[in-house]
């Protein structure tokens, strides 16, 4: 583990990007990490693409404009995609998340050891294909 | 009472279409019939209701007899009246014959619907009818007191007894009417959690006209409906928009009013017409028909607008 894990967050309530940025810091001890980017709207999120770099996106299911299934689906499209965990409030949507290669559908409000987990998945899986 | 004025007035014009052949007769015929119809059944109403105490402390039955002698009296006055003025149509006797079987048909048709509509079959349906707020607004708020905890606690409580203040009043027995500004109040704190999420993007408008506050309303009557603006209205939009509401008297009713924007492509967003068609429901059995509600979509905004009769806790018509 040297690098941190790059993450991208994509939620359109400031809040709750502010909440997953402190879990995230909670979860620094086992899986380090970086925020490197915050977006308000998936359109404002794939435009960071492919500057930003980021090997992990936490993505909100209800925005205005994009939902965040449709911007998963663009991401696949990317060279280099990142991986995606969904973080929602709402249960309905897990199967139409899966179908976008999501790694994790996390229902808000999230707890730490829930994120770690995920995270965990993603180190433990994705990334060492890489 | 709304319903005894359109029975009435609709029996009025089958009698003139059963008298004539053509159409245009039986407007004229209406017309005539109206003469002597709607003076004799506004003061037989106007009677009956100034001693709608005293006539509801006898027995039904010598109620009815009462009500029944009072409406052949003013029936027989007023055919006896406009006779001595050439305008009558009837004799007086034709009159009252008509009015009995008016009374007779009106009074089966409320003890009918009475027992169709028991008071307790009405409070069962109430409840059932009770107001619930999308499990989405809950989680969400959580996750946005949850982010205040560290940064900002006093601001956490704040919120926190906002939410807790919320469902105490969504799962309390809510078959009583409270006050608008019960309500306004409930709508507040309501929309203080929404601000927390939604920062900018949520305008509100208020214009609520003092006067009304103390007016009776359904509880939960207005927040549902703000929330179902917010779903709607403004999470669709990533710019601010704006959701006004208003109160204000018109008449003998409260008029409450509500505008969103609209977004045509986000229809398929669920739990809009559940809402409205709850609300209808409770008005209905709260107010029978005496209380309305209309939506209408004009220039990309979404109107709602409730009328609900004027009462006040005191029972006077202020």
């Amino acid at each position: 583990m040297s690098e941190p894990l790059r993450i991208l967050l994509v939620d359109d309530e400031a809040p709750a990007r502010g909440r997953l940025r402190e879990i995230l810091a909670d979860c620094g001890a086992d899986t380090p990490n970086e925020v490197v980017g915050e977006a308000a709207s998936g359109m404002q999120a794939l435009a960071m693409f492919p500057d930003c770099r980021a090997q992990l996106a936490l993505v909100d299911i209800h925005m205005p404009g994009m939902s965040g299934i449709e911007f998963a689906r663009h991401l696949q499209v990317l060279e280099n995609p990142p991986g995606v965990i969904f973080v929602t409030a709402h249960d309905q949507y897990a199967v139409e998340a899966f179908e976008v290669n999501a790694i994790d559908y996390l229902l808000k409000p999230v707890r730490a050891a829930r994120l770690a987990s995920a995270l965990g998945k993603f180190t433990g899986g994705g990334r060492l294909k890489r | 009472m709304t319903r005894v004025l359109l029975a009435v007035n609709l029996a009025g014009l089958i009698a003139a279409l059963v008298r004539s052949r053509e159409l245009l007769e039986a407007v004229e015929q209406f017309a005539q019939i109206a003469i002597s119809l709607e003076p004799s059944l506004l003061a037989s109403l106007v009677v009956l209701h100034l001693l709608d105490g005293q006539l509801r402390r006898l027995t039904y039955p010598a109620g009815l007899a009462i009500a029944f002698a009072l409406v052949a009296a003013i029936v027989c006055g007023v055919a006896g009246g406009l006779s001595a003025i050439g305008l009558g149509l009837a004799s007086p006797a034709w009159s009252v014959g008509y009015a009995f079987l008016m009374c007779a048909a009106l009074a089966a048709y409320f003890s009918l619907r009475e027992r169709a509509f028991s008071p307790a079959l009405a409070e069962a349906r109430l409840q059932a009818l009770q107001a619930r707020i999308r499990p989405h607004f809950l989680f969400n708020s959580i996750n946005a007191v949850l982010s205040l905890m560290r940064q900002d606690p006093r601001r956490a409580e704040t919120a926190l007894e906002d939410l807790a203040e919320l469902f105490r009043s969504v799962m309390t027995d809510n078959r009583n009417l409270v006050t608008l500004e019960e309500e306004v109040v409930l709508t507040r704190r309501y929309l203080e959690l929404e601000h927390l999420r939604l920062g900018d993007r949520l305008v509100v408008q208020w214009q609520v006209d003092p006067a009304c506050l103390p007016a009776l309303v359904p509880p939960m009557v207005l927040q549902p409906l703000v929330e179902n603006a917010v779903y709607h209205g403004i999470e669709p939009g990533s710019q601010p928009g704006t959701i006004d509401i208003s109160a204000r008297r018109v008449g003998d009713q409260v008029r409450l009013e509500l505008v969103n924007p609209y977004w045509s492509e986000h229809q398929h967003r669920q739990g809009n017409r559940m809402a409205l068609a709850n609300i209808g429901e409770r008005l209905l059995l709260h107010f029978d028909v005496e209380a309305s509600l209309e939506t209408s979509i004009v220039d990309d905004r979404f109107r709602i607008c409730i009328n609900i009769p004027w009462k006040t806790a005191v029972g006077a018509r202020s």
